[in-house]
């Protein structure tokens, strides 16, 4: 249930930026997010659409809290100052995978060479995710491949049924998605690699969090047992927040 | 970093991943790239980073046709960041065609990228034989065939858009468009073919006058689901005759589909466009790769309004997962 709070800590902001996905959805974030909060502690959300201005604010703040992909977390410089405190969750599960999908005249990683490759995600994560799902000897390939950003998905996964590009990099449940919708497309596609599980987004706090940022993770927390709150979620890819697990935030913060 | 191991289809599958080791070579990929990059005589970063070596053009002219407007200049702000070679710009709306002419001479391009229609009819005049890749240009296939052009065409293929459709609306089984024949009659072929796959009939209503689009639409509307507004200039030939359209739907109790933004204000339940940075990437890499790059390229990336009013209105089921495909929202 949404609970209704007074104005007891002052209000904290949510700072949002994502790796691995590149929609432009900041001002839609921004409404949705603010009017969520207005009734529940005045919080605010600020999203970013670069990572270099995401990253400045993080240096220079004491206080609030800092959702982002748990891969960029682990590349973050001052990530010591910064606890994981909150992990996202889709379909029950707290992490998801990766993978390259192409088109059906490509039976190798191999014939990946010179292609145009999309992805919703930054061009940074989206050469890790190759790096990683390319074995050692064909990490050759990667100074070929042609990286076309796309805003989603199910774009970049359609860009390879179109034609537009060779293969795609994205989550698994992107594919199982384009299956549902689309079963012609999917059965076009040939999955080339599969990467490793990896944790949804986190929401980073720092170590001793201030009253009002404390009730913000409880306002996130609380967002995944309401019809406003998971509406809001599923405009990140998610059901709900969870507390990140001791193992989790170990795995992370190494 | 997690370290487990990873599957490699028709590969060796008892690779595990190294992190320390995947690192290493995908730094010395990269630096290796960079140092190519830097002794190279054009700059061939993408986003920043080297990936692929490929001989482009040595400078670009951009012909905006009006850069104070918001979608052509993220199309060419996406361009020019993606393109990784030098540019010259020039607004069709402040320079006349003389002047354009003396642009090109001076510039001497080896490409010239126009943004929007205008400036396509202008490049397209000043110059018979520079290369001319176009895009954002509203109906491009009533141009002329020329020579030495590509274009990246301005709607979402049918696919993409009725996949979307689907994606966002589950229910609608049943999609009615009117339609020119003349125009549209293998557009809505493609479009009936591509609704199969994704498990909506599109049922089309034709017109040859815009005096029979009223009817049109009545008779589609008792027995579809939604109606999809396509770019028609015999359905929409003028901003009265798209506003009849919408009331016809609305008095009809029928939600509308559109492929463009522009309607946003006649209420739509739905728009499904393209994502203009995208096109401003994939505009670069047709320029960078000009030999090998098709005539006519589809845009890839999507940009989704949703009007939840208009959902609530019309009674529809929609599917809240896809709400992380969103970028305008209407309450």
């Amino acid at each position: 249930m949404l609970v209704i709070r007074g104005d007891g800590g002052g209000s904290a902001t949510a700072h949002f930026f994502s790796s691995e996905s590149s929609i432009n959805n900041f001002n839609m974030l921004k409404t949705e997010f603010d009017s969520l909060f207005a009734s529940a502690g005045g919080h605010k959300i600020q999203p970013f659409n670069n990572r270099v201005d995401f990253e400045r604010i993080l240096a220079g703040s004491r206080t609030g809290l800092f959702v982002m992909s748990s891969w960029h977390y682990t590349q973050l410089a001052t990530r010591a100052q910064w606890k994981p405190v909150l992990i996202g969750v889709h379909n029950q599960r707290t992490t998801q995978r990766h993978v390259i999908s192409a088109g059906p005249a490509f039976r190798g990683l191999a014939d990946l060479n010179s292609q145009t490759i999309a992805s919703a995600g930054t061009l940074e994560f989206t050469m890790e995710l190759l790096s990683e799902m390319i074995p050692p000897d064909h990490q050759d390939l990667l100074g070929t491949l042609r990286i076309l950003i796309v805003p989603k998905d199910i774009d970049a996964l359609l860009a390879v049924g179109f034609g537009v590009a060779g293969a795609a990099v994205t989550t698994e449940s992107g594919v199982e998605k384009l299956g549902r919708i689309n079963p012609r497309q999917r059965e076009q596609l040939r999955q080339l690699a599969v990467g490793p599980e990896r944790p949804l987004l986190i929401v980073a706090a720092p170590h001793r969090p201030d009253p009002a940022t404390l009730d913000l993770i409880e306002v996130l927390l609380d967002m995944g047992t309401h019809e406003a709150g998971r509406q809001r979620l599923s405009m990140l890819g998610l059901d709900a927040w969870m507390p990140i697990g001791p193992e989790q935030s170990e795995e992370l913060v190494e | 970093m997690i370290a487990r191991p990873t599957r490699f289809f028709g590969m060796d599958a008892r690779r595990r991943s190294d992190p320390v080791r995947r690192r290493a070579a995908a730094a010395a990929v990269a630096l290796g790239l960079l140092a190519m990059t830097l002794h190279a005589p054009r700059d061939t970063r993408i986003g920043g980073v080297a990936l692929a070596q490929v001989d482009g053009p040595g400078k670009i002219l951009i012909v905006s046709s009006d850069r104070s407007v918001a979608k052509y200049a993220a199309v060419q702000a996406a361009f020019e960041a993606s393109v990784g070679v030098p540019t010259v710009e020039v607004d069709v709306a402040a320079t006349s065609e003389a002047q354009l002419r003396r642009m090109i001479a001076r510039t001497d391009p080896d490409l010239i990228y126009c943004i929007g229609s205008n400036a396509y009819q202008a490049a397209a005049d000043a110059t018979r034989s520079k290369p001319i890749l176009f895009s954002s240009a509203i109906n491009w296939q009533r141009f002329p065939n020329r020579k030495q052009t590509r274009v990246i065409a301005n709607e979402l293929p049918v696919t993409a858009q009725l996949t979307l459709f689907r994606h966002f609306f589950p229910s609608v089984r049943r999609i009615g468009v009117v339609f020119s024949p003349a125009i549209n009659r293998q557009w809505l072929e493609d479009a009936v073919r591509a609704g199969g796959e994704v498990g909506i009939e599109v049922v089309g209503s034709r017109v040859r006058r815009a005096g029979q689009v009223g009817d049109a639409v009545r008779e589609l509307a008792s027995g579809v689901d939604a109606l999809w507004l396509t770019p028609d200039p015999v359905v929409l030939g003028s901003v009265e005759e798209a506003r009849r359209y919408f009331n016809l739907a609305e008095s009809a109790g029928v939600p509308v589909f559109a492929y463009s933004p522009a309607f946003i204000e006649l209420g739509p339940v739905l728009v499904v466009g393209p994502d203009m940075a995208t096109i401003g990437r994939q505009a670069a890499w047709v320029a960078r790769d000009w030999e090998n790059a098709r005539d006519v390229s589809s845009p890839v990336g999507s940009e989704v309004t949703l009007n939840l009013k208009r959902v609530q209105r019309f009674r529809m089921d929609f599917n809240h997962d896809a709400l992380d495909a969103v970028n305008h929202l209407i309450r």
